[in-house]
């Protein structure tokens, strides 16, 4: 394995991309992010590192804005997001100036997942270690949700995961997830799915909604425990069904 | 015949110089590494040395928290000893970069404390210095020397991308090694070829086996380099019996990890 792995450009007898592989783990080592795509908003939920005591922490963010509706939340290599979305973020605006219109999610995913893909492919340079949820509307209104990850591989989705434990919460998603949900369900439905796999807590999560020509927003720390609460209610509310039920059970 | 000589490049002769150089090097190293010290606390050891009929030990990571969390932290436990290795003066050695340089947290006190639980002839050791493979001999050497076990149970961890299977494996999972005189329990899965183990858990069991001492490796999967509840609680349902530990409800592993997660500021990743 040693010998095929030093190499981006070198596949390994049985097919694969060590180095591409390598940094699908380095995209493991990031903390969560979920993406749900609801009638009319996508949420971009993810676990908040906590900060340094002297760290500013509004300068660590883990949601990003590439256009004024296009927002991409990533897990993974800090630098290498960087890197990336400010790559997405000249193409937005390049786009805007040649066509005098704004970039559409498709087209921004399809850009991101290129640029990717072309660091899996030239020699000297090593992947990109950032999985992507890039959250948007097009022109005509329908929301959108992509995923890219280092290979450069993309694809559309109705709500995904990527980073740390993402195998958990999409099983949940998988469960949980109803089509064209409201604002409010969508934003719970992501709430809950993080707080499968993260510390219960406002602190450790952060929100951010992108809706049809509105700025980005992101919810306040009120906001999310307002829902972190909710959702610890009614975990209680149906732990207690549950013992009521079997003590039921037991007496029949 | 023609018989070609191959010429002998001065590249050669460098390479040569390099390799006997390394092992000089190497030498110098392990030579450098001091054996840790052992001290027992008053009035424990007998002759200089503390006979139990179970040691349990936890290494540095999964192993260490395991211990920390459902046993010191979960029951009475009497301190008897403490076993110190210093660092050697290079730290850099100490990461040993092999394509995989490990994350497992340690403390920076560099001990390993080992407790009797209320029975006496049951120990645990809270293994949570990372110790490197050219000081793993002179630890297990001391170890050895200075308790005297009938049955050894070492716990340790994998990470997921290093395990090599053929399903997608997930925490928790439980895999083990064991010497030969270990007798074979069917609830213990063993460790699938080609997998390897190293270090100090590799180090414990090879003198177990020399020693024909059952001893058992138990290896829980660990998934992120961040470690989770479940990799720690893959080892309850094994590890608890052996050491008599009734399980009184849900283990607090969370104190024990939040401990660990402060100590990681690695803004390398988000």
């Amino acid at each position: 394995m040693s010998r095929y792995d030093r190499a981006i450009t070198i596949f390994s007898p049985d097919g694969h991309l060590f180095q591409v592989e390598y940094a699908l783990e380095a995209v493991r080592r990031g903390s969560t992010a979920v993406g749900v795509r609801g009638k009319d908003c996508v949420i971009l939920a993810v676990e908040r590192k906590t900060a340094a005591k002297l760290q500013d922490s509004r300068t660590v963010r883990k949601i990003l804005e590439v256009d004024e509706h296009v927002a991409l939340a990533f897990a993974g290599l800090t630098a290498d997001a960087r890197v990336l979305v400010n790559k997405a973020r000249v193409e937005a605006q390049s786009y805007r100036l040649q066509f005098e219109d704004s970039v559409s999610i498709d087209y921004l995913t399809r850009y991101i997942a290129q640029v990717q893909q072309r660091y899996t492919q030239s020699g000297g340079v090593r992947p990109f270690g950032i999985s992507t949820l890039i959250a948007g509307f097009d022109d005509d209104g329908t929301p959108q949700l992509y995923q890219t990850d280092p290979s450069g591989t993309f694809s559309a989705w109705k709500s995904n995961t990527c980073g740390r434990n993402s195998k958990t919460v999409r099983e949940f998603l998988e469960k949980h997830f109803v089509d064209d949900m409201n604002e409010r369900d969508s934003v719970k439905l992501a709430v809950k799915s993080l707080l499968e796999v993260v510390e219960s807590g406002s602190k450790n999560v952060e929100i951010a909604l992108v809706k049809l020509k509105e700025p980005l927003r992101y919810l306040t720390d009120a906001e999310v425990e307002e829902y972190v609460s909710e959702i610890e209610k009614e975990k209680k509310e149906e732990e207690e069904a549950q013992k009521k039920n079997k003590g039921d059970n037991k007496q029949e | 015949m023609d018989i070609r000589l191959h010429p002998l490049e001065p590249s050669d002769w460098n390479r040569a110089e390099g390799i006997e150089l390394e092992a000089e090097e190497e030498i110098n190293r392990i030579n450098e590494c001091k054996p840790p010290s052992f001290v027992f606390e008053e009035g424990v050891s007998k002759e200089g040395k503390y006979e139990c009929d179970l040691l349990c030990i936890g290494l540095c990571g999964a192993g260490a928290s395991f211990v920390r969390s459902a046993v010191i932290n979960s029951v009475q436990v009497k301190k008897i000893a403490v076993m110190h290795q210093e660092f050697s003066s290079n730290r850099l050695d100490e990461e040993e970069i092999h394509n995989r340089v490990s994350n497992k947290t340690s403390t920076d006190k560099g001990d390993c404390t080992i407790y009797a639980l209320e029975d006496p002839t049951i120990l645990v050791a809270e293994a949570s210095q990372k110790i490197t493979s050219l000081q793993t001999f002179n630890w297990t050497q001391t170890l050895i020397k200075n308790i005297s076990f009938k049955r050894l149970i070492i716990l340790d961890s994998i990470l997921q991308s290093q395990y090599q299977v053929d399903f997608e494996a997930y925490p928790p999972l439980l895999r083990s090694i064991t010497t030969s005189k270990q007798q074979l329990t069917k609830s213990l899965i063993p460790l699938e070829a080609p997998n390897v183990v190293e270090g100090l858990a590799a180090s414990l069991l090879s003198k177990c086996e020399v020693l024909s001492i059952p001893a058992t490796l138990l290896l829980s999967l660990e998934e992120n380099h961040i470690l989770e509840g479940d990799t720690l609680r893959a080892f309850e349902s094994v590890v608890l019996p052996s050491l008599k530990i009734r399980n009184k409800g849900p283990i607090d592993y969370k104190t024990v990890l939040a401990a660990l997660k402060g100590r990681r500021v690695n803004s390398l990743f988000l």
